[in-house]
């Protein structure tokens, strides 16, 4: 484990538990469906979490079978959007094309993680959460007008670049790896960091709450993805980008009304 | 060799006939219990299936995948009761309890029969372990499940919440006890001080379904 994995680790755990204390203090506050929805998928993020450190204090250095922990994410995922969805009732829906867009851009990195873990059951079942939580967040920053059109092509033409360039790492010579591979983190990293100014800037110019909602829960989605295709040092960074996201999407989930 | 088939009859024959002579609930928690020991046992079959399919290995598949089947089995009853029968939290509660106590102790009747007795230390810790744990993974679970049906968001999402809850918290505690040492005893201590945390949103909530 790098110093970093090790930081980032222990940072995240840090804000998952803040994040726990806030959310259990929003239920008793506003008694909604927003709240406890979000609460619910902290406290199974908390757990999964838990696992993680004691697997890895027991087992170090192994890979992690399929185990508890991951329904602790598919239910962190799932939970997610239905803290999305109790925000967006009634609000309309968001063409066919971006449906379109979340199922291939989750098939496409379902198909990487095959490639990389061989774990065929696990990743699809993984990819299909993960493609309704995706299709959920474009739905938010469809109907919150957070994405201008030059956001979404950017967004597109990003994804379309940083997936081929993944695929290809399958098939050149050893030595081509490490630089593709370094320009494929610098792509991931540099999209997030966007989502991150994007939600920084909207908090900070006092935005309607759907939008500071919408660019957070991006912001995460993107770090979730990140999380999957890294390792080492980039592992450790990405869980301390997974971190600020929850802290912002505890304070986006806040600021709304709780009218559900 | 003694088969499971046989302990669960000779513990279900005096409780089912118990179940005619008493009443309310004491009725249900007895037929929750026997409930959760035919669950017990349905179980690990399903985990010895797996461990011949996965081919994972008896530790493995008891630390890694038993968990997941066992919290499952365990949800199914609690679904389909509040499915069917819409219950009184009240009702919800002596249901979960009954479940997982009767989860626990075919359990441990089964391990201690098959394994023997190490010592007479090692039955007392194992006994407010796993029978604890059992009974507080089960809590976790009608807690999040009664919780999603007061807030009206008793859906998918809400039920593999509550389910993810009780499944990482029962694999948490597979996984530690499974090692030697310091992560054995912080397993062990691990149901207890859960029921400790849990004991106060049970009396809330009790207080609150007797109001009701």
């Amino acid at each position: 484990m790098t110093i970093l994995e090790f930081v980032g680790q222990y940072t995240y755990l840090a804000a998952v538990i803040f994040a726990m204390f806030r959310s259990v203090r929003l239920i008793t506050v506003r008694r909604d469906m927003t709240s406890v929805f979000f609460t619910f998928g902290v406290a199974s993020l908390l757990f999964s979490e838990f696992y993680w450190i004691a697997y890895e204090f027991i087992r170090p250095g192994t890979r992690m079978p399929f185990a508890a922990n991951e329904f602790g994410e598919w239910a962190l995922m799932l939970l997610m959007a239905e803290t999305l969805t109790t925000l967006m009732r009634g609000r309309p829906k968001p063409p066919a094309i971006y449906l379109v867009c979340s199922v291939l851009f989750t098939a496409a990195n379902t198909a990487l993680w095959i490639g990389w873990t061989g774990e065929w059951l696990q990743d699809i079942l993984t990819g299909i959460i993960m493609c309704y939580y995706l299709y959920r967040v474009i739905h938010m920053l469809y109907i919150s007008g957070a994405f201008a059109k030059y956001d979404w092509t950017a967004a597109g033409i990003g994804s379309v670049v940083l997936l081929s360039l993944q695929a290809v790492i399958f098939f050149v010579p050893e030595s081509f790896v490490p630089p593709l591979d370094l320009t494929c983190y610098v792509l991931a990293f540099s999209g997030d960091c966007y989502f991150l100014y994007r939600a920084f800037t909207a908090f900070r110019k006092k935005a309607h709450p759907d939008i500071c909602v919408a660019l957070s829960f991006a912001a995460e989605i993107w770090a979730e993805f990140m999380l999957y295709m890294s390792s080492g040092a980039f592992y450790g960074a990405a869980l301390i980008i997974c971190a600020v996201c929850l802290i912002l999407k505890l304070r986006s989930i806040s600021m709304e009304d709780g009218k559900t | 060799m003694i088969y499971a088939e046989n302990i669960l009859l000779c513990i279900a024959v005096p409780l089912l006939l118990s179940i005619i002579f008493i009443k309310g609930d004491a009725r249900l928690f007895s037929a929750s219990f026997l409930i959760g020991m035919s669950v017990c046992l349905i179980s690990a079959y399903i985990s010895g299936f797996l461990d011949l399919v996965t081919g994972m290995g008896v530790n493995d598949t008891s630390v890694f995948l038993s968990p997941i089947v066992e919290e499952i089995m365990k949800l199914l009853p609690l679904i389909f009761i509040i499915v069917l029968i819409e219950p009184e939290d009240k009702t919800m509660l002596i249901t979960t309890v009954g479940i997982g106590a009767g989860f626990a102790t075919f359990e441990n009747c089964c391990y201690i029969l098959t394994f023997g007795v190490e010592s007479f230390s090692y039955v007392l810790i194992r006994g407010m372990a796993v029978g604890v744990m059992h009974v507080v993974s089960l809590l976790m679970l009608a807690i999040g499940l009664i919780l999603a049906r007061h807030f009206d968001v008793m859906s998918l999402p809400a039920v593999m919440g509550a389910l993810s809850l009780s499944a990482t918290f029962h694999g948490l505690y597979n996984l530690l006890v499974s090692s030697p040492g310091i992560s054995s005893a912080v397993g062990y201590a691990m149901p207890v001080a859960a029921a400790a945390i849990l004991y106060l949103p049970f009396r809330m909530m009790s207080r609150y379904a007797s109001d009701q």
